[in-house]
């Protein structure tokens, strides 16, 4: 923990996530006015006063909302996060472990989610089941996973043939064993190094799709969906815009920076995941060791 | 040694066809290879196209209903009965699959439920507003982020590599929306110099097209970078640096030549990224391309635009992965010498 501190990119990092972590939870305390009260008599207020941001179109307090909208992007974040290390470690280890058939049809149905841009097809399953902030993390969920499968797939591929793996093998460790004791531990750094640097991505593409519109309904506030309320009232209000964007950047940069940090610090390399490499060792029939 | 190599690897492929047993004994190899790609390239098309059906079979709504109300005619219980049948709806699932692809594969995508126009070509006017943002972008990424990207790796831990790399992390962890608004307001509202929504001449294009070229590069760089830093810590650069070739020479001659299949395939993940971010920036500077045209019918729950778009998509990337695959796949010395020099 003394090493990880000892740099400076993690040590930045943390303190960010850290500081948004404790306003995504306790934004509601923090927040000088209610994020729900419409004040028609007080719209589009320039900053100060009881608002420090002004309020916006229908009179909210928008510092507040950005304080309460916290919650719902970082938390949405740390759920897809979370489900889509945990699934696709699970396929990840099935196909990278096992091989031959298990890796064929996982391989299918990650090459079928990768034929659309992930954040396309997101969009689409998230308007097929309709807006709303539970909707969005199951779409995103059900896209995103294939990132971390296929980095679990490649780690434990080249873990596989690894010597303290056939010394289990020879010891008479079943599959299971293997897999959870050796093989999951071994990779688990690079993974959450990974996920670490990929929350970024995932902030993003949460915002993105509130931003269109697809996120929480309404009335909740969420950065992305602040960001589309402030769109249309940039000219006159520039600070709704400026405040939810460095809202958002100081959370990837976060993210971002943690994850770099922590790669510095575990020593990890991630493997350089390109789509030929990995066609052409199954297609030989070769093991990209 | 290296030139030696090289030339071995570049006399194969101009071997006359009907040659000495050698190059038959490498053809199958090859022949073998492009056809464990083709098949593997069927089960994911096919997925794909389950994917997209299942979706729009989910999406709430009867289709039925739907298309009787759109024509205006009033719904009873026998023409709501008698369209179901008409559409499929109570056959079997794989019946109204089979249907759907036939129709699909004859580019029959149907018609929009809010203009009632085909989707078709309402999906190729729009595509030709994203082509336009595209070029740009391509254009930055092969002459700017290809170099970059070379140099990048040839200088690694030089004040280059770390200038490149602060950028390109910068760059693409920005969310590509933010990155549009921010610009948005910076030229278009704070300095007034660029319009702020819309498509109209070459001004409207300057924004969203740099939004998009910014991340489309800094993908691009990354990528290339990588792949040209795999290649520099190969053996053979060991071999040939210990020969007294000037790096230089080493990078372009062969290293490059090395990573060139990496570098065309990296062109059509980059696409991907591409298009994928089109659909967020083409909203935020309201451009009228095949993302918006996309956001606007989810938004509008016009699920055959929805379909069009998403199946148009899909089989575009698998087409052109495998398509790069193909091409890379030539490109590679290692490939085209046979499978017994690759192993």
């Amino acid at each position: 923990m003394k090493k990880a501190f000892a740099n400076p990119l993690f040590t930045a990092g943390f303190i960010i996530s850290f500081l948004l972590s404790a306003v995504a939870l306790f934004g509601g305390i923090l927040a000088p006015n209610d994020p729900l009260a419409v004040d028609f008599r007080n719209t589009l207020a320039p900053p100060g006063g009881a608002f420090p941001l002004g309020t916006d179109d229908l009179g909210r307090c928008v510092l507040s909302r950005l304080l309460c909208g916290a919650g719902a992007t970082l938390g949405a974040t740390l759920t897809v996060e979370i489900f889509t290390l945990t699934f696709g470690l699970f396929a990840g280890l099935i196909a990278g472990y096992f091989g031959k058939a298990a890796d064929g049809v996982i391989l299918i149905v990650l090459d079928v989610l990768l034929a659309f841009p992930s954040i396309i097809l997101a969009l689409v399953i998230a308007g097929v089941l309709g807006p709303g902030l539970f909707n969005l993390i199951l779409a995103l969920c059900a896209v995103w996973w294939v990132g971390h499968a296929r980095m679990a797939r490649s780690l434990a591929r080249s873990a596989r043939g690894r010597t303290f793996v056939l010394a289990a093998k020879a010891c008479g460790s079943g599959s299971f064993s293997i897999i959870t004791r050796k093989i999951l531990p071994h990779i688990l750094p690079q993974m959450i190094v990974y996920s670490a640097l990929d929350a970024s991505a995932v902030i993003a593409g949460i915002s993105s799709l509130s931003f269109i519109g697809l996120g929480v309904r309404p009335p909740a506030p969420e950065w992305g969906a602040s960001l589309n309320d402030a769109r249309a009232y940039m000219e006159t209000n520039p600070q709704m815009l400026i405040a939810a964007i460095v809202c958002l950047l100081l959370a990837v940069a976060g993210f971002q920076l943690m994850g770099e940090g922590l790669r510095d610090v575990l020593a990890v390399r991630l493997p350089h995941i390109g789509i030929r490499k990995r066609r052409r060792g199954d297609a030989l029939g070769k093991r990209d060791l | 040694m290296i030139s030696k190599t090289r030339k071995s690897t570049e006399e194969k492929p101009a071997a006359p066809k009907p040659a000495a047993p050698k190059p038959a004994a490498r053809k199958p190899a090859k022949n073998r290879y492009v056809l464990l790609r083709a098949l593997s390239y069927i089960p994911v098309l096919f997925g794909v196209t389950v994917l997209v059906f299942v979706l729009m079979r989910a999406a709430p709504g009867d289709a039925a209903y739907m298309l009787l109300t759109e024509h205006g005619k009033d719904v009873t219980r026998e023409n709501l009965a008698q369209t179901r049948t008409e559409l499929l709806l109570d056959a079997p699932v794989w019946k109204q699959y089979a249907a759907w692809v036939a129709a699909a594969a004859k580019l029959d995508f149907g018609r929009s439920a809010i203009n009632g126009r085909e989707a078709l070509p309402q999906f190729v006017a729009h595509l030709a507003y994203t082509v336009r943002l595209a070029l740009p972008a391509i254009a930055v990424m092969l002459f700017i982020a290809l170099p970059c990207g070379v140099i990048a790796a040839a200088r690694a831990g030089g004040a280059f590599d770390a200038a490149a790399r602060a950028a390109t992390v910068l760059i693409l962890s920005i969310p590509g929306f933010c990155a549009g608004l921010a610009l948005l307001y910076l030229f278009g509202v704070k300095l007034a110099l660029l319009p702020t929504f819309g498509a109209g001449g070459w001004r409207h294009m300057i924004l969203p097209a740099a939004t998009l070229a910014a991340g489309a590069g800094a993908g691009y760089a990354r990528f290339i970078r990588a792949a040209v830093l795999e290649q520099l810590s190969a053996d053979y650069i060991k071999a040939g640096l210990a020969r007294g070739v000037r790096p230089g020479r080493l990078v372009n001659r062969a290293a490059l030549r090395q990573a060139l299949p990496a570098i065309v395939t990296s062109v059509s993940m980059t696409l991907g990224l591409l298009l994928g971010g089109s659909a967020v920036i083409e909203t935020v500077f309201s451009w009228p391309g095949v993302g918006k045209f996309l956001v606007d019918a989810v938004s509008k729950r016009d699920y055959a635009v929805v379909q069009c778009c998403v199946l148009l998509f899909g089989v575009f990337f698998v087409t052109l992965n495998f398509a790069a695959e193909i091409i890379s796949m030539l490109l590679d010395p290692k490939t085209r010498r046979g499978k017994g020099d690759a192993a």
